[in-house]
């Protein structure tokens, strides 16, 4: 690519990297647009660049809640054997698929996540007596300074689950965050802020499968994945320290309206109407 | 150290260091050796979150928790099975 385009890309990717870091995305959701239609790059190249793009900023972030133990390391492994079974499944399909079909799955689970930023649920269930022993019970450093419990519901439906957000995460370039944290909360009852920090942790490791499949395809872009990488870095720690002072509640529902206008401009992109 | 300490530290390094080799090979990209800085740079970086489940097996079989010794095993074979399906396919 154009050293020119190479040094917008890289700015572009510090913007999705700080949107990721404020509205806890992996920053796919704004990269595979981005290539796609501003760079021209087809889906598959988009999404691959955009895999090692989202392991850098996943990562990165991650390791903060993995430090202050927010991060569930035990569940995100647990978690990750489908989620990674669904992503090696999805990047070997995706090489196979046709450029029209990508785009469209993109669009819907961007009017998927959309949805669900517009909605913002969360639900947590404390652990009964008998279930303290367990070993899907775990704690947490709430917010009041304390130490929350939680215990693990419906763990297989939330793994086959996995499964199909592991196979759309590697298919469409996107971490996945905006389909596991919903998950995580809604059937398998964790604490939001725990759910976010440990989907955090799980894109990364999601990203990998799908980003290494890409790799020996030889189907990565090196410079537009490190312009990618790099600025989504850079991105993701400026975000960081913007999402500590701004109403991020708010922000989520502006979000969601910004998310609408892009999957309806790759649906039109995937019809040939653009 | 505790299994999300370690964790934590070979995250942050391994990604820094994939990182920075990525910068480099941006930076040296009119020299012929830029797309092979660019690559060690992007395996060492994708490679970053299996160093972390390896860290985080390691803490587990220390701190003797076999319940999940044994789910992180499972991951890393599915990891090392679907690296190998892809390398072979």
């Amino acid at each position: 690519m154009d050293p020119m385009l190479l040094i917008v890309l890289l700015f572009i990717a510090i913007g999705a990297g700080v949107i990721g870091a404020l509205f806890g995305l992996g920053g796919g959701i704004v990269f595979v647009p981005v290539l796609t239609i501003l760079f021209g790059l087809d889906a598959t190249t988009a999404a691959a660049a955009s895999l090692v793009g989202i392991v850098a900023t996943s990562t990165g972030s991650a390791t903060g809640y993995v430090k202050k133990g927010l991060t569930n390391i035990r569940l995100g492994m647990l978690m990750e054997i489908t989620t990674t079974i669904g992503a090696i499944a999805g990047a070997m399909i995706a090489v196979y698929l046709a450029n029209w079909v990508l785009l469209v799955i993109f669009s819907i689970v961007m009017l998927y996540s959309g949805f669900k930023m517009a909605m913002s649920p969360e639900r947590t269930v404390t652990p009964t007596s008998e279930e303290m022993d367990s070993p899907m019970t775990f704690s947490y450093p709430a917010d009041d300074g304390t130490t929350g419990r939680y215990t693990v519901q419906n763990n297989r439906r939330g793994m086959v689950l996995c499964t199909v957000a592991g196979a759309v995460s590697s298919m469409t370039g996107v971490g996945g965050g905006s389909i596991k944290v919903p998950l995580m909360n809604i059937y398998m009852h964790i604490p939001i802020k725990v759910a976010s920090a440990t989907s955090s942790y799980m894109i990364g490791i999601t990203a990998f499968s799908g980003a290494f499949i890409y790799f020996i395809e030889g189907a990565i872009a090196l410079d537009v994945a490190a312009a990618v990488a790099v600025g989504a870095y850079v991105g993701a720690m400026i975000g960081t320290r913007i999402s500590e002072k701004v109403n991020a509640k708010a922000l989520k529902r502006y979000m969601s309206v910004v998310f609408f206008a892009i999957a309806v401009i790759m649906i039109l992109k995937a019809g040939g109407y653009m | 150290m505790s299994l999300n300490a370690e964790t934590a530290r070979i995250l942050k390094g391994t990604t820094t260091l994939g990182l920075v080799i990525m910068a480099i090979g941006l930076l040296t990209r009119s020299f012929d050796f830029s797309d092979t800085i660019l690559a060690v740079g992007t395996v060492i970086l994708i490679f970053a979150p299996v160093l972390g489940i390896a860290v985080s097996t390691k803490c587990l079989i220390q701190e003797g928790d076999r319940y999940w010794t044994r789910i992180a095993f499972i991951l890393v074979a599915i990891i090392i099975i679907g690296a190998l399906l892809s390398y072979f396919a």
